[in-house]
């Protein structure tokens, strides 16, 4: 025992530096994998309409003390200098990286809270029937499916508009409660779905039953159940907040909030590569660190209670039908065939001619959205599907576990967004690369899980006795551990069908996704917040359908108490 | 396992309690009274003068150049009292008296001629200074003694390029001086000895905010008084506001590859020529709210641009033909929202005459390189003719010469170089200016890009709040020591 725990700890320390000593090599390499001109970004981020004579370039080549190659670039890094913003040489890299680092803590840490409070309130019902006993209704994981498929940048969008300009409550520019707010509200449900699996376990519990039978007062065991259930779930706040930490930079964009997913993003964009480095590092770091809480939080608890355990039948009723009718509907559109473009039909509202409406160029949104369905949905479902594969393969080795496991912690923290623009860099843009940015983040959960689910077959007694009776490792992992695995994952997966949705629709919001005139959702969307007053039809048509596809899969995954 | 219970328990609600207390610290408060202005670009180099940073040097009233573009493009005197040409070479300004830097320092020729050498040794040079050795003198007190090393007919409007503004000690001589700045916003401090008179407001607030939709909302919302470069599709929502609107040397052009592929063959180039309809695109895109360019390289409007007919050096091409089967590809940039509208209008419109077509749109700055390597068969883009020094004719030289730096359309035509070199050397302002609209026709007469708008700029702002704001079409001046 005592001489286990150091063992870990090196091997810990290993992995984490390793970790960063990969970023930091990536990131150092990154603009010589791109094939990009260091001098000519720096021109462009300091005069965007200059002429780029090649004497110009030649003279920023040398005046600015770029590197010449990865190899430069990487020795410089490694020799402990970050030394100075490329663009702004008169700022260190510390310096550019971290202005308004605050405002972005400030506002991941406030919409964790919120989302926390937020996510028990919605799951109160639940609660509820766990403290009164009584059956679980479907119903009940619906707000949970309906916040957590509300994309952040549409809900920023709308709380400008609504809060800051209409109703003049809060200020348009800077940190308040709207930016606080488009976060907590997505994260809310994300967070709600792990509180319900978190409620159906504890209301297993022994005592509840014991408290139940006796007659305590409800309401004493909805509160004991509540604060059983907060427990549970605090230490992922850490990682929760890491999380939000790294998504920031679609709100800070429309709250105009100069903080680190800002920076992230436009130093990416820039190819600043000293900057990029400090915020890259800072990430990580808070990932790692925010792991560490976690497990420093669960120490001695059985990680999988805490992890998404959906072992039970899903429900899969007419109810079920009812919710995809919506997109059954589009089936109409897919056949009145494409939408095409039309000038004198620029944002008509939705009418008998045009039963969504019409977008900026005059196409029909109704036809978009039907042939749009392709994209978004065949894209999530591959997106998944890849996921899920690659999460199966990562858990069921034993040996390899806590290595993926930290991996995955630590690139938890990393911004999905950052992930995207660099992959448009050395792949292009186009909807593969979208999946490709989703897959590299969306694995995380999938992974998790499944060594946790791994981890509890080894610890059954039918596993053991396998061990003991020396079947081959290969045997025991077919026979026990991968069926078990890609049932927990499949389902988990499932129920991620409309987070990587929302995921490649924020993602083709940023102008990574999808082509330019392609119908897909996170297009529409993208294109429909220049226009969300005056045409409310282009963003709310996608919302509402996005919002579809999160019941579904909500329902899909849903578990439910045996009785 | 008990102990282990509490530890959770401690840790849990520390942690809960950490994330709740940060909820409630978090509060947004409102603007106070002074005056403020939302600029659509944020300071790129800490407000140094050799960037994009000089621009907001002049427009917020912080620093002043020798000279300033008037709206016909012609120089007239800022800083400087007079500019006088001495010869080809040589130009001698003199300073305006009793002018003072913020800092309480007079301005002298000596300190002027340190300004401009900062400039001219700068890394990269501002543009407008061009490529040629100048040499700068302090012959007195208040005269500065510009010579070049060659014959320089536009040496005199090399001085309204924002970046040659005359500073020292890092501050300016305009009405405003900076008391704070970083990357969100900036306070500004009347400068009282102010050589135009006392400013009207005593301070004021520069807001930057980079996205369109943003910037009106915090008109709307009272944030701010007053907003640059409002958005044509969100116009309509300042409904209730003031908007004054310039037309600006800034065009929005449809670049056609005349290297390689499809647009390499001068046929096709006249089949998707003819086959676009600017106006209608222009109508569409910007709304109502971009002037047609009737066919000119340049703003139709402006006195010089005389040009409609080509010189009958470039034989137009008749569109015998069939368009090609092969995919054209059309790349634009997200950073200006209309020109993705520009390129879809644009490729339904060759798509209608039996064109196939791609589009792809990123921002400019994974774009370019791309654009520059010459990947796209048209390039859409957005681009001002009346950079640095304000002349056209530079312009035509690094946009349309076999070795210009910005050929984004990588044309190469020796009978146009041979205009264009000739038009350099011209040193009658009108005759140069003149001789450029010339050449522009003979450009388009050659279809080698399609003029579609021709783009303004719209500053809304609400009329009790703010009043006389400078409306530039070039985009330098905006708050004056009138402004208030």
């Amino acid at each position: 025992m005592k001489n286990r725990i150091p063992a870990s700890i090196i091997s810990y320390i290993v992995t984490v530096l390793l970790i960063l000593l990969g970023t930091v090599v990536l990131i150092a390499s990154l603009p010589f994998i791109l094939g990009r001109d260091l001098a000519l970004l720096i021109l462009r981020s300091r005069e965007v309409e200059r002429v780029p004579d090649p004497e110009v370039l030649e003279q920023i080549r040398q005046d600015f003390d770029l590197p010449t190659s990865a190899g430069e670039s990487i020795i410089r890094i490694l020799s402990g200098n970050m030394g100075h913003s490329w663009v702004d040489p008169s700022q260190t890299a510390y310096a550019v990286a971290y202005e308004g680092f605050f405002n972005s803590i400030i506002l991941a840490f406030s919409a964790t809270a919120l989302a926390l409070v937020l996510a028990i309130i919605i799951v109160l019902p639940r609660i509820k029937v766990a403290a009164r006993g009584g059956s679980f209704k479907s119903w009940h994981i619906l707000p949970v499916a309906i916040l957590g498929s509300l994309p952040e940048f549409v809900l920023a969008a709308g709380i400008v508009i609504i809060f800051a300009v209409h109703l003049q409550w809060i200020a348009i520019k800077g940190l308040s409660i709207g930016p606080i707010l488009a976060l907590a509200i997505p994260a809310s449900g994300m967070l709600g779905r792990i509180i319900l699996i978190t409620i159906d376990e504890v209301s297993k519990e022994e005592w509840v039953m014991n408290w139940r039978l006796n007659h305590v007062d409800s309401k004493k065991v909805i509160r004991a159940v509540v604060m059983q259930v907060s427990y549970i779930v605090a230490p992922q706040l850490s990682i929760y907040f890491a999380g939000l930490l790294a998504s920031t930079a679609l709100v800070e964009t429309t709250f105009n909030i100069h903080g680190l997913g800002s920076n992230a993003v436009k130093a990416a964009l820039n190819q600043d590569i000293p900057v990029l480095q400090v915020i890259a590092l800072t990430v990580i770091t808070i990932g790692i660190i925010s792991a560490l809480i976690m497990h420093i939080c669960t120490r001695g608890r059985d990680t999988a209670a805490t992890g998404l355990r959906v072992m039970n039948k899903p429900y899969l009723r007419w109810g079920w039908l009812i919710v995809l009718s919506p997109l059954l509907f589009l089936a109409i559109g897919y056949y009145q065939g494409d939408a095409s473009i039309s000038a004198e039909d620029r944002l008509l509202a939705p009418s008998l001619e045009h039963w969504f409406g019409t977008d900026q160029l005059g196409r029909d949104l109704f036809q978009r959205m039907a042939h749009g369905t392709i994209y978004t949905i065949g894209g999530s479902l591959l997106a998944t599907s890849v996921c899920v594969l690659i999460a199966l393969l990562l858990s069921v080795s034993s040996t390899l576990a806590p290595f993926v496991r930290r991996i995955a912690e630590t690139f938890n923290a990393l911004p999905a967004v950052l992930i995207g623009l660099l992959l448009v860099g050395t792949l292009g843009g186009g909807t593969h690369v979208a999946i490709i940015a989703v897959c590299v983040v969306a694995w995380i959960p999938l992974v998790l899980h499944g060594i946790a689910v791994a981890d509890m077959i080894r610890a059954t007694q039918y596993y053991q006795w396998s061990v003991d009776h020396k079947e081959p490792v290969f045997m025991r992992t077919v026979h026990h551990i991968i069926p078990a695995v890609s049932v927990a994952v499949i389902r988990h997966g499932a129920s991620r069908i409309a987070h990587n949705a929302l995921a490649i629709a924020g993602l083709g919001f940023l102008g990574v996704g999808a082509s330019h005139d392609s119908p897909e959702w996170g297009v529409i969307l993208s294109e429909s917040i220049n226009y969300a007053e005056r045409a409310p039809w282009m963003i709310i048509v996608p919302t509402f359908y996005l919002i579809v596809i999160g019941i579904t899969s909500a329902f899909a995954a849903d578990t439910r108490l045996k009785n | 396992m008990k102990k282990f219970t509490q530890i959770k328990k401690i840790c849990s609600l520390g942690l809960a309690a950490l994330f709740l207390s940060s909820a409630l610290s978090a509060c947004g408060n409102k603007n106070d009274d002074a005056v403020s202005i939302a600029f659509p670009f944020a300071p790129v180099a800490s407000l140094s003068p050799f960037s994009d940073d000089a621009n907001l040097l002049t427009r917020m009233g912080i620093a002043e150049t020798l000279m300033y573009l008037d709206t016909d493009g012609q120089p007239q005197p800022w800083l400087a009292e007079k500019a006088e040409v001495v010869d080809n070479r040589t130009v001698s300004f003199v300073l305006r008296e009793n002018v003072q830097f913020s800092d309480g320092e007079k301005l002298t020729a000596e300190r002027a001629v340190e300004s401009l050498r900062a400039a001219y040794d700068a890394s990269p040079r501002p543009s407008g200074l061009g490529k040629n050795d100048l040499t700068f003198e302090a012959a007195d007190e208040r005269t500065v003694i510009v010579r070049s090393a060659v014959e320089d007919p536009i040496l005199v409007a090399r001085f309204t390029d924002p970046g040659t503004v005359i500073m020292h000690n890092n501050t300016g001589t305009g009405p405003y001086s900076v008391e704070s700045v970083n990357t969100s916003t900036a306070s500004l401090q009347a400068h009282e000895a102010y050589w135009g008179g006392k400013p009207s407001m005593a301070s004021y607030t520069a807001e930057f905010i980079t996205d369109g939709g943003t910037r009106v909302n915090a008109l709307r919302s009272g944030d701010v008084d007053a907003v640059v470069a409002v958005p044509v599709s969100r116009i309509e929502q300042l409904s209730d506001f003031s908007i004054e609107s310039v037309d600006t040397p800034r065009m929005t052009y449809a670049y056609l590859n005349t290297a390689q592929g499809v647009f390499a063959d001068p046929v096709q180039r006249s089949l998707a020529f003819n086959a676009v309809d600017a106006d209608l695109i222009a109508q569409t895109a910007y709304e109502g709210h971009a002037a047609s360019t009737e066919g000119s390289l340049f703003n139709p409007h402006v006195s010089w641009n005389i040009a409609r007919l080509t010189s009958g050096a470039i034989t137009e091409v008749a569109p015998e033909g069939t368009p090609t089967s092969e995919t054209i590809t059309i790349g634009t940039i997200t950073d200006r929202a209309e020109l993705g509208e520009v390129a879809s209008l644009l490729a339904q419109q060759l798509r209608d005459v039996g064109f196939t077509v791609d589009i792809s749109v990123t921002d400019y700055k994974t774009q370019e390189q791309r654009f520059m390597g010459g990947d796209f068969d048209i390039v859409i883009l957005s681009r001002n003719y009346q950079l640095g020094a304000g002349d056209p004719v530079s312009y035509l030289s690094s946009d349309f010469t076999c070795s210009g730096g910005f050929n984004m359309s990588h044309y190469c035509n020796p009978i146009i170089d041979g205009y264009i070199s000739t038009a350099l050397e011209e040193i009658d302002s009108d005759t140069r200016y003149r001789s450029a609209s010339r050449i522009g026709a003979d450009i388009i007469a050659d279809h080698v890009l399609i003029p579609i708008a021709l783009n303004q700029t719209f500053i809304g702002y609400s009329s009790e709040g703010i009043d006389n704001l400078y409306v530039d079409p070039y985009e330098r001046r905006l708050v004056t020591q009138e402004t208030k």
